[in-house]
Parts: C-alpha cells; structure tokens; sequence
C-alpha cells in the first residue's frame, strides 16, 4: 500500500546543511508488523515523520516521493493530506503528554474522534484504562506516562486507519501493558492493517514483528524476516549492536 | 549499624478536583508508602503503568509535597547553604529535560555555575563531562530541541551529576535509550555508585535491568507497595500476587483474557 523512495533528507541549521537519511527504500504491504530498530539519533522519528510530510518543511529538506495507492503524498493537496492523516494513515509520537494540549481535557480529544460515548468506554475498558467518567475530565498532565500511550493507540485505532505508524510504544509501560499492546496489535493486523513501529525494544520487536529492519549511517537496511535479523551479519554496526543486547540479556 | 540516608514513613498523596456545584473530589496517588535506603545503594521501584512511581520520585526529590508521612533525611554534608538540591532527579519525559532553545554546553556550564557559585567559562570541566558520559563532542555546539531523546537524557543526566547530589533520582532512563546506550547507562550508574558514593533510586519498568543493579526493589500497584525487598529474593520468589502476575507477563504471551480476568479480580481486593 505504501512505497517509499527518499533519496534524502536535508536538515538546514544556520545556513549549515547536515544529511539526516539517504537512500531510503521500502515498501510496506498488507496485514504485516514491520519495524525498524536503531541507535538514538539515527534518525528514525525524522524517518516516519517524513513519510506524510510532517516534517517542518522551513528546516528539513525532503528529496523523494512516497506513494499511496499510487498517490504521491508529497504532491497531495492540503485538504486531501489532511484526510489521510485523519482517516489512512495515523501516527501515535514519542513523549505522549506533550502531544496533548494541556490546557484541554481528554474529553476534547474523544469528542474529536466523532465517536459516541458508548463505543469509546468500551474500548477504554478493552484497553484496560479507567472509566470514561474519569478519564475524560483529566488534564493531559494529570496522566502517567502508560496511560498516556494507551489512550493515543486507541485514539488512533479508533478510526480504523489502513496504517498505523508507531514511535516508541512501549517506553513508559508496564509488561502486562507491554503484553496487551501486542495483542491489540496482532488483532488490527487480522483485520487489514499494517503497523510500522520505530522502537529501542528488541524484545518486544522480536515478539511482533514480521520484517525488521536496521537504521544507521543514515540508511535504511532492506526489510527482513525475524530470524534472518537475529544471525550474525556482516555489517559491523549490525553485530555490535546485537551484541549490545546480548550482553543486557 | 545501617547508615540510612532516607526514610519515607507513611506517605499519601491525594489531589483535590475542585468543583464549583458540588463536592470536591479527592484522588487518591499514593497510599502508606514506606522504604529506607542505605547510603551507597540502588533502590529499584517497578510496578504497574499509573500507579504513581513517577509522583513518588517527585515527592522525594521535593518536587511535589506529601498530603501526609514523614521522609527523614540523613546527608552527609550540610547542604543550606547550597544553592542546588541534595536530591536530584532525572524525569521520564523527555519534552521535560532540556531547555529546546539552548545550547548543551551553556546548560552544562550552568550546572558548574551552581556547584562554584561563580559565573566563568567551565570550558574543561564541560569537555571532561562530555567525555565521562560517553557522548559526542559535537553535541556541545547543539541546541535542546535538536537532540534525540537519548541524548537528551544523558546529556540532562551529566547535568545533575555535576552538582554532586547525595540522591539520585532517575525515572525510566531507559526508556528511550538503544541498548548501547542502555549499557553504557548501567555502567555509568554502577560507577557513580561507586565513586561518588551515590544513593540511587532508579524506576523502570525493565525488570531485567533493575535485576543487575538494584539492591533492593519496590513493586506498586494502584499507589501501594505490594512488594518489598531483597531483588533477588524478589525476583526468584515473589510472594505478592500480582509480581508474579507482572513476571509472567514478561515474556509476552499472556492471553487478552487472562490480562483482562486479572486485572478484574486484583482490582477489587
């Protein structure tokens, strides 16, 4: 459903340019868990946020074309862009409580989704979060990092988008939390969906995913199966990095 | 006889929701939570997402005040006369950590500032920090909203490490770490320890991590300590019901159902 091919991303600081990603390629098909692991600061939030030109178009330079159904994304019209972050495509970010608005509740953010009352409490209770009732007259500080995740990943699923687009969704939480994610993951996979997850946790990449992949010296490596990523390779980085995670073991 | 630098007696923590037309609502955080530290240990807190870990670090780094209990603190030096805290924390959210319009070597030149009280250019003592915490000296000329959250929560890390704190206080510092960096944490933290003879209290939902450098663990859940003691003895036979649930799930195959049938039953004892 999506093929990207960036050539690059240019980040422009004081009149000084600096490549972020190069050469970027892959394409992502139905019903399939992909995820893309690497070090911090290689450039895998700049990599999702590229993808539906998100990126703050002042500073970043993108060179490339990602295509939806046959749609460049990156020719779309605004009003069309808008629609397909709002329905196709959804993102849940990195660092959720400020991704909300302080100054509103949780229940602006329901009232958004344009869904009853009835239908959101059911998922609130499927994702095992406190009753509407209370949730809905919290402030975005008021919550805990997990819960903070889980309600951005029901938000987001709410709308029943054709792909879902993930940065870090297990940093704050908990393994039972860990473990229900993962299984409401799977679930949307049933249905259609696909999911690209950008992560630092290996384990639970290795318990979901079906390719993975490996961001570094600004490039991405092709998608590959689970085990084929878990044997020895030949790139450096790639093994010092497995090894990192053995050793943690 | 136990050098204990901390001890929290009791502690409860509660918001009011006020209301206009009718009755304030008050919310219960923490309820009755008691631990001591000795000096020179690593107190591991673990528990479920929401049960208030994150507004116990505040309450103990005296971010926030407890509605009730004690804390009895015993340091080493005299500290009023300083102009940074004896308890220092590191927090979770990483929008939180840095200022996004300032230079990192400005931040950390600051943190000298505070520890000489004297304004001057600390460019060596900047250079060795950088150094220390294994990150790239490039980064010095960055600003705070161009560093990724591993960086920043190092490079915050570094920056309350500078004032020579008695406790320290980290809240998830792994979680947006690759396990590079996760490694170099732990082994950053195993040597502050160490050498500076720090008290750390380190919350995490990583129990494999907390397994290797915590002398003691503290498990919560719904704003009470379930569990309390030894890591070891923790870790290999947990009496609570629901570490063993927390445990089990670690290995990601638990079922919708049984997620959902224990967090049923559990909720209401």
């Amino acid at each position: 459903m999506l093929k990207a091919k960036i050539n690059k991303v240019v980040l422009t600081n004081n009149n000084t340019d600096r490549e972020v990603l190069r050469n970027i390629n892959f394409s992502i098909s139905n019903n399939m868990i992909y995820s893309v692991l690497g070090k911090n600061g290689s450039g895998k939030s700049t990599l999702i946020k590229s993808l539906t030109s998100l990126l703050n178009s002042d500073l970043y330079k993108v060179d490339g074309k990602v295509l939806w159904f046959d749609e460049n994304i990156f020719e779309m019209k605004k009003v069309r862009l808008l629609s397909l972050r709002k329905t196709e495509i959804k993102y849940v970010m990195q660092d959720l409580t400020w991704n909300f608005d302080p100054l509103k509740t949780i229940k602006y953010y329901f009232d958004y989704t344009g869904f009853k009352e009835k239908t959101i409490s059911l998922q609130l209770k499927s994702f095992l979060l406190p009753d509407y009732q209370i949730i809905s007259n919290l402030h975005s500080y008021e919550l805990s990092g997990g819960m903070a995740q889980r309600i951005s990943l029901m938000i987001a699923m709410l709308s029943n988008p054709k792909l879902l687009i993930l940065d870090e969704p297990t940093s704050a939480i908990d393994y039972a939390n860990i473990n229900l994610i993962k299984l409401k993951l799977l679930e949307f996979k049933k249905t259609g969906g696909s999911v690209l997850i950008v992560t630092q946790d290996i384990d639970f990449a290795k318990e979901i995913s079906d390719k993975i992949a490996f961001l570094h010296d600004n490039k991405l490596s092709e998608f590959i199966g689970m085990v084929d990523f878990f044997k020895d390779s030949d790139l450096p980085l790639h093994n010092t990095f497995l090894q990192s995670y053995k050793e943690l073991q | 006889m136990k050098d204990i630098i901390l001890k929290a007696e009791k502690i409860s923590y509660s918001i009011e929701n006020k209301k206009l037309f009718s009755n304030n609502q008050t919310t219960e955080i923490l309820k009755d939570v008691s631990f001591e530290i000795e000096r020179g240990k690593v107190l591991g807190i673990s528990g479920q997402s929401g049960s208030g870990k994150s507004t116990l670090a505040k309450i103990l780094s005296r971010v926030y005040f407890q509605t009730s209990g004690t804390i009895l603190n015993h340091f080493v030096k005299d500290w009023s006369d300083s102009l940074s805290n004896p308890v220092q924390i590191l927090f979770q959210n990483d929008g939180e950590l840095l200022n996004p319009f300032r230079k990192v070597k400005d931040v950390l030149n600051e943190a000298f500032e505070l520890k000489f009280k004297k304004d001057k250019n600390y460019e060596s003592e900047v250079d060795e920090i950088i150094k220390k915490f294994n990150l790239n000296p490039s980064l010095k000329e960055s600003k705070g909203s161009q560093l990724s959250g591993g960086e920043k929560q190092r490079i915050a890390l570094a920056r309350i490490v500078i004032v020579e704190p008695e406790i320290l206080v980290l809240d998830e510092p792994f979680s947006s770490q690759d396990v590079e960096a996760q490694l170099s944490i732990i082994k950053l933290i195993i040597k502050l320890k160490l050498e500076l003879n720090l008290t750390i209290i380190c919350i995490s939902h990583d129990l494999n991590i907390l397994k290797h450098i915590s002398d003691e663990l503290i498990i919560m859940y719904n704003g009470k300590v379930v569990e309390y003691g030894e890591t070891k003895a923790l870790i290999d036979k947990p009496t609570n019901e629901y570490t063993r649930f927390l445990l089990r799930a670690q290995a990601l195959n638990l079922t919708e159902e049984e997620i959902q049938k224990f967090h049923n039953t559990y909720e209401q004892n």
